[in-house]
């Protein structure tokens, strides 16, 4: 039979190496957690808006769309995806920090090695940012041509879809750092 | 875990995922009108200031609970202006897409993860249905609850009070930036590994892999012998 819970995987994990320890895991994942949301907390709105939102995410979603539909001629502005066609505004929150967050701070919490814990680190940052970007993009069209769609994919399919993409990422990842782990040593 | 068993783990999620939204998005108004009077009861457990009056109401084709406070004592909102009791103030809406959201993620989360048999997915089904109440607890009653407080705190920031955060504003902004995402994978976690040992055991497992097989090179040895 197959696993059949994250008890066995715990419990594989236990075996062939680094010992899964819960409250550790916890502490770690808390204070990891709680770290990044003040600090992204105390990022001042302007700074989010005109630096980090306008060259993070809305320049490289207006370029995919003019790639993807020349047609649309979006434009970036601060805090906003614009053409003629719609206005989709990028707020706090708009830029997948929540799931970013979750997941650098389970791949931080786990009984991994740094190298691993670095790797798994850069792979959540890059799947939360190029669903995050897909998301941007997407709602963009859904706005300009199916505006009664955005409500439910915004609040609802979405981010379930994401959440649930970075907890199999999770799981993915610390699979591939046991076995690599198991093999060096 | 092996590459076959996480690549279909993806598949079932993603099938689950779909399932699970597209049944909630077609039950949502009934559902949520359901689920309004544990949410009111919550909504009194967390404050006093007012009585809340809740109803799902339909805008422009989306579904949205509508609170309207009814103030019972003054609120202060600076040394010298308090806002009267027994008057109702302006209703706020929460989308009830968005209200779902942590449930959704809780029943998909647990049923994305395979059971070794109906009685693990019996015990895993009554675990997650006790779960379900927390999660809806911890999240559409202190949202609810959090942006009256805003409206309070921003109102009296208009008269000239000083700022200060109530805490269920802080609780909001935790939740809602990604709190309402952790209750439920944890919770979600945590039933997968309680119906899991509960049905299987800690233990029972690494006896079941130690067990010799019956055609072991002892076994086939003495299989050999007692035919001899």
């Amino acid at each position: 039979m197959g696993p059949t819970g994250p008890a066995r995987a715990f419990e594989e994990a236990g075996s062939r190496g680094r010992k899964f320890r819960p409250a550790l895991f916890l502490l770690v994942f808390a204070a990891v957690y709680t770290l990044l949301h003040f600090a992204y907390f105390a990022l001042p709105d302007r700074l989010l808006r005109d630096q980090v939102h306008y060259y993070g995410i809305v320049l490289p979603a207006a370029e995919i769309v003019n790639l993807v539909a020349p047609r649309e001629a979006v434009y970036a502005a601060h805090g906003a995806l614009k053409s003629s066609n719609a206005s989709l505004r990028i707020v706090r929150g708009c830029d997948g920090a929540g799931v970013a967050f979750l997941l650098v701070a389970a791949v931080s919490a786990s009984a991994a090695r740094l190298k691993y814990k670095l790797l798994g680190i850069l792979g959540a940052a890059l799947l939360t940012y190029a669903l995050n970007e897909l998301r941007v993009v997407g709602l963009y069209f859904v706005v300009a041509y199916r505006d009664g769609w955005f409500s439910p994919l915004h609040n609802y399919f979405v981010p379930i879809f994401i959440i649930l993409a970075g907890s199999v990422f999770f799981l993915c990842w610390s699979a591939w750092a046991r076995e690599a782990e198991a093999r060096s040593t | 875990m092996s590459r076959r068993f996480l690549r279909r783990l993806c598949l079932r999620t993603l099938l689950v995922w779909a399932l699970v939204c597209l049944a909630m998005l077609a039950l949502q108004r009934p559902l949520m009108a359901s689920l309004l009077p544990y949410v009111d009861v919550i909504v009194r457990l967390l404050q006093s200031d007012f009585v809340a009056s809740l109803r799902v109401v339909e805008v422009q084709g989306q579904c949205l609970i509508q609170l309207t406070p009814l103030l019972m004592r003054a609120v202060p909102l600076t040394n010298e202006l308090a806002l009267k009791p027994f008057v109702e103030l302006e209703p706020f809406f929460v989308s009830v897409n968005h209200a779902l959201v942590p449930l959704v993620l809780l029943i998909a989360a647990v049923g994305s993860w395979p059971v070794a048999s109906y009685g693990e997915a019996l015990v895993r089904m009554l675990l997650s249905v006790a779960a379900l109440p927390l999660v809806l607890a911890l999240t559409t009653p202190v949202l609810l609850v959090g942006r009256m407080q805003m409206a309070v705190v921003e109102l009296a920031l208009e008269h000239g009070a000083t700022f200060h955060e109530p805490a269920l504003v802080g609780l909001l902004i935790f939740m809602e930036s990604g709190g309402r995402w952790l209750l439920p994978l944890a919770l979600a976690v945590a039933c997968v590994v309680a119906s899991n040992r509960l049905c299987i055991g800690p233990k029972a497992l690494p006896k079941i892999i130690r067990q010799p097989s019956p055609f072991s090179s002892v076994n086939k040895s003495r299989f050999r012998a007692s035919r001899l």
